[in-house]
């Protein structure tokens, strides 16, 4: 029915996750709010809509692996074979490699059966499905996506991969902050972030590889005590069965959150400003009921006080509708706009456009609807 | 002819209107966006709620004043004010339920026999009256009553009276002379 609803959801839900969390880095920098906490919301954010399980296929495993490998002139002379290292308990077909002619670059592609992890390399360039392309500086693991897609930020702060000519549009979640040379191996060590972060579903950590030919010695003497350190969380993360280290760090997060309520807030439910004046033109003034004051919901005593002789509004007894306690409690819900809401007497006609539904704990996106009901 | 008075004649009331007040401000913005079964309708000062039971719609406006329709029968209208009243207490305003009175029944009556307009308006000048071309019906008015009976020629009839009591006197002051003006084949 909505299939094709399913296949655009994640990419859209992504998106607006991704603009909403670039937009307000400056508010949150200016707040004097560590970078670190907005990584952190957006994880949250994330690891959220998962749980949920109302969108399907959200780990980005849209474009599974389909990876060009181009591999540098170094090893056009050693090998038919690649010397992506692939863990021995796999079953992986043989790669079709593609010589090309002049002999310096071969490319091959990952066979789409392909089970992670894979370790890659330096010095092998990367072409996802997507179009973007990644020169592989330091070897790196290549991990299908866990659980939770990892911070962008920490994509900043590693260099593992350097980001070339982006032929496609900005999608990619790492894509701006790749450009930092392998100089920044300093400014790794500096933060303790994990070295990992997301492409297109498949996550990157820089590892040492066991590679016989390894061109960057000087940095993974860097690397190498973070990564072990790292190592042994890693696999952790990777596996997919971790659930106990998120819920911590998903804890530690959410105790960090409840340190920001002093931050103030302009509009919304519960904003800092008064609110009892601004209220409509015309219900203002005797306005027995302030916004604040109905708060003060009637009591039993007081509607004693209420009864008179001709009106005793009996407290609710035999008065009360005694809400036929329709089922209102549905978690079903619809946030749209309408171009037309009509009635005739108990027969409604919608005619909504751009909204987002929650029916049955899945979310689906429309652009029109069109509904009838009968009250 | 006599008019036999053994007639049962089925008197359907179908709408009743009511009206209360509520002594109280009403921000009908807190009612529109609290209250269940409302329709908020900013551009004419008014919310609509609606019950299911009994079935009437009511056009509450902030000055308190509250208009309920809908209701069959006059127990029926008063209890349906009071249930909505009751809602609005919910909600949180200090309603009173005050000054409920009935102001409108409206009656519908189908009787066996059709009816001569033509003649029945000129043997009842002035109290009917009858415009073909503006309205099919022949419209009689019975001042003491302060009721109001439309005929129409294929022997409805529609009632509109203060209360019930009155709707039913005149459709018994009417029989007679409608029974007078009926289209039999002679």
């Amino acid at each position: 029915m909505m299939l094709s609803s399913a296949n655009t959801l994640p990419k859209l839900y992504l998106s607006v996750i991704e603009d909403v969390i670039e937009s307000i880095r400056e508010l949150f920098c200016d707040e004097g709010v560590e970078g670190r906490v907005l990584d952190n919301l957006r994880q949250l954010w994330e690891s959220k809509v998962i749980q949920s399980k109302a969108v399907e296929g959200f780990m980005k495993d849209n474009n599974p692996s389909n990876f060009v490998l181009q591999l540098p002139a170094n090893y056009s002379q050693s090998l038919h074979k690649p010397t992506v290292v692939i863990p021995a308990a796999q079953n992986v077909p043989s790669f079709s490699s593609k010589a090309s002619s002049c002999g310096s670059v071969a490319t091959f592609s990952l066979p789409a059966g392909i089970t992670y992890p894979v370790q890659i390399p330096a010095g092998v360039t990367l072409q996802t499905a997507s179009g973007h392309f990644y020169k592989v500086n330091v070897p790196v693991m290549v991990t299908r996506g866990a659980q939770h897609v990892l911070n962008p930020a920490a994509v900043a702060r590693s260099s593992a991969l350097t980001h070339l000519s982006d032929p496609g549009p900005a999608a990619s979640v790492c894509e701006t902050p790749l450009n930092r040379q392998s100089a920044d191996g300093a400014s790794l060590s500096a933060s303790n972030a994990q070295s990992e972060f997301t492409l297109d579903g498949i996550e990157f950590s820089p590892q040492p590889a066991d590679m016989s030919t390894p061109p960057a010695q000087a940095l993974r003497s860097d690397y190498s005590r973070q990564q072990r350190e790292q190592s042994t969380a890693l696999p952790d993360l990777q596996t997919e069965a971790a659930p106990d280290i998120k819920l911590e760090t998903e804890l530690q997060t959410e105790l960090k959150f409840n340190q920001l309520l002093d931050i103030t807030q302009l509009d919304g439910v519960a904003d800092s400003s008064s609110d009892t004046e601004e209220d409509d033109d015309d219900d203002d003034d005797l306005g027995l009921v302030g916004e604040k004051e109905f708060l003060g919901m009637i009591n039993a005593t007081e509607e004693e006080e209420l009864e008179e002789e001709e009106d005793p509004l009996n407290s609710g007894d035999d008065v009360s509708e005694q809400d036929i306690p329709e089922i209102f409690d549905t978690e079903n819900v619809i946030v749209c706009q309408y171009d037309k809401i009509h009635r005739s007497k108990n027969r409604w006609k919608f005619y909504l456009k751009d909204g987002v539904m929650s029916y049955g704990g899945k979310d689906y996106v429309f652009s029109k609807a069109v509904g009838e009901a009968e009250w | 002819m006599e008019p036999s008075n053994d007639v049962a004649l089925d008197i359907i009331v179908s709408n009743v209107v009511s009206v209360f007040r509520t002594r109280c401000h009403l921000n009908l913005r807190t009612i529109g966006l609290e209250g269940s079964n409302v329709i908020y309708k900013p551009e004419m000062g008014k919310v609509l709620m609606k019950l299911r039971k009994p079935r009437i719609t009511a056009s509450i406006w902030s000055s308190g004043k509250i208009i309920c329709t809908g209701a069959t029968s006059e127990e029926e209208a008063k209890l349906g004010a009071r249930r909505l009243a009751r809602c609005l207490q919910k909600i949180g305003f200090k309603v009173r339920f005050t000054d409920f009175k009935v102001v409108n029944v409206l009656a519908v009556c189908s009787l066996p026999f059709q009816i001569r307009l033509i003649e029945f308006t000129k043997n009842n000048r002035p109290i009917a009256s009858y415009e073909p071309e503006i309205h099919p019906a022949a419209s009689y008015r019975i001042k003491n009553l302060r009721s109001t009976v439309q005929v129409f020629s294929t022997g409805n009839i529609t009632v509109t009276g203060p209360n019930v009591q009155s709707v039913a006197s005149a459709v018994e002051q009417i029989y007679p002379l409608l029974f007078e003006c009926q289209k039999t084949l002679s």
